[in-house]
């Protein structure tokens, strides 16, 4: 199986999925311990009228996802916080908008096209080297933001209430968190696609959730459940020649089944022995 | 600063036009533990969310510690009603009560010695520095209330505001809770809300009671007529020692 190294395609691709996961397995947590996997959802799915836009205008189609995954996110923010609206009616409409641009925009673009399904649903081996650069620029800029706002992140998304009486600027915090969640998007869209995007952005965390109770360590355990599933299911798709997004997916889904299954049977058994009545 | 922590004059609040709280009129005085009572959807989370600026009355003035409570606030520290938060977030303890420091240190910056020995003197306060590491879920509804009460006072706050702070408790549990205001109460002024009459009537110094009108009486006693007022039905008045009773809602 490591002769596929050998193609300059797939060390892109597993360098792809490394700086995915780190990533994934941080805002991922975020999203799942703060139930916004429908936010999440909500903005991948957005993103994809950027990426129309991006073909218009014939730019990068990763800026345009980029300016769109932004966009929503500070829309879905305002609506969350500060509008009487019914928060998942205004993310649903935000969802669905915004592929109705993507795909009204590819109509718009004169020529050929270039597959648009593989933005839905990703394909990890086409990622050139251009796109690992925005990779790392992305990684570093969430690597750097949860260090520095690391408390301030937990104090918001455990008690937003109690974190702005004591003065902190709950709203502010919540709309980067909301942008992180934008960039990790952008990040993982030309592996996964908007569509599967939302898996990897809560199946691992919620892995990782099954053993520890501290966020640190679940972003962590996130990372590594992330990078194992991204190279499982890559290494499944170039053997099966299968779809490599919906094998990482499949991969992940796998995992969680199993490990949540035992984690009930240990605790059952466990209930059992302490008390035998 | 003055003696007066709460000064409420006139104050009206109304949502779409419905009146919630209608001309309230207090004044309370520091080293106090004053109790708000009234029945659910009686104003008294309402009342709680003027003192901390969060909503602005149709009309009539606040002071809270002397200044308008969006600045006050900072200094007040807060244990919000159980459910207003995740229990099952993956925070312990330790790192709750370190939320009461988090508008001591500028935003980007780490805690620093000073904050974790605020923090473990509170929790000491609370009597709960053996329970630091778990996971908040892991603790009981007592324990739970106990480890937000010491993240308010993390704060170093000048008074404590609590919203319903037995709602989530065990009724044997409710007496320590009670008793660790009580005691608290000897250096800190407190406030708090709650829709149990008996209990609480126990252990507070003052009490008013609170249904879209707060009836309050200078001597600080509830009297069956105040209680008559806020509940709109005649109500027994509770002995001490005896078990309280569940009052009927009335709209």
């Amino acid at each position: 199986m490591f002769d596929i190294l050998g193609y300059d395609f797939m060390v892109n691709a597993l360098i792809a999925s490394l700086l995915a996961s780190v990533a994934c397995g941080i805002i991922g947590t975020y999203i799942v311990t703060n139930r916004i996997v429908f936010v999440a959802g909500g903005i991948s799915h957005a993103s994809f009228g950027g990426i129309g836009m991006a073909f218009y205008l014939g730019i990068e189609p990763l800026i345009g996802a980029l300016v769109f995954a932004l966009g929503a996110a500070i829309a879905i923010g305002l609506v969350v916080k500060k509008s009487e609206q019914r928060p998942d009616t205004a993310i649903g409409m935000i969802w669905a908008v915004g592929m109705a641009v993507g795909v009204i925009f590819k109509r718009l673009t004169p020529g050929y096209t270039p597959d648009l399904a593989s933005f839905l649903m990703g394909n990890i081996l086409i990622v050139p080297t251009s796109e690992l650069i925005i990779m790392v620029i992305i990684n570093v800029i969430i690597l750097i933001t949860v260090f520095l706002l690391y408390k301030e992140f937990m104090a918001v998304s455990f008690d937003e209430e109690f974190a702005s009486i004591s003065g902190l600027p709950a709203f502010i915090i919540y709309l980067v968190m909301m942008c992180l969640i934008a960039l990790t998007v952008v990040a993982l869209i030309k592996m996964l696609g908007v569509i599967l995007v939302i898996a990897m952005l809560s199946i691992p965390a919620a892995i990782a959730g099954n053993y520890t109770h501290s966020l640190k360590r679940m972003m962590g355990y996130s990372v590594i459940i992330t990078s194992v599933c991204m190279l499982l299911g890559l290494g499944l798709a170039v053997e099966l020649n299968q779809e490599s997004g919906a094998m990482i997916v499949l991969v992940a889904a796998i995992i969680f089944i199993i490990s949540t299954v035992s984690r009930k049977l240990t605790n059952y058994s466990k209930s059992k022995g302490v008390n035998p009545s | 600063m003055s003696d007066e922590i709460v000064k409420l004059e006139n104050i009206w609040v109304k949502y779409d036009g419905v009146v919630v709280l209608e001309d309230v009129n207090l004044t309370i005085e520091s080293t106090n533990f004053f109790g708000i009572i009234g029945p659910n959807g009686g104003g008294k989370t309402t009342l709680l969310k003027v003192l901390l600026g969060l909503i602005k009355p149709s009309s009539g003035t606040v002071k809270v510690l002397g200044e308008d409570p969006r600045i006050s606030r900072k200094s007040i520290g807060y244990v919000p009603q159980h459910g207003s938060f995740d229990v099952n977030y993956p925070i312990s303890a330790w790192e709750v009560v370190m939320m009461g420091r988090i508008a001591k240190r500028k935003i980007g910056h780490r805690f620093k010695e000073e904050d974790k020995k605020v923090a473990e003197h509170s929790l000491e306060v609370v009597e709960m520095l053996d329970f630091k590491d778990r996971q908040i879920s892991k603790l009981s509804g007592g324990q739970q209330q106990r480890i937000f009460i010491a993240r308010a006072l993390a704060s170093n706050p000048e008074m404590l505001l609590l919203d319903e702070p037995t709602a989530s408790v065990d009724k044997h549990m409710q007496t320590d809770i009670f008793e660790l205001l009580k005691r608290l109460s000897s250096t800190i002024p407190i406030i708090m809300v709650s829709h149990d009459v008996g209990v609480m009537s126990v252990y507070v110094d003052s009490v008013a009671c609170l249904n879209r009108k707060l009836y309050y009486h200078d001597s600080g006693e509830i009297t069956s007529e105040m209680l008559d007022e806020a509940y709109g039905c005649p109500v027994e008045m509770i002995a001490h020692g005896v078990p309280h009773r569940v009052f009927k809602e009335h709209d």
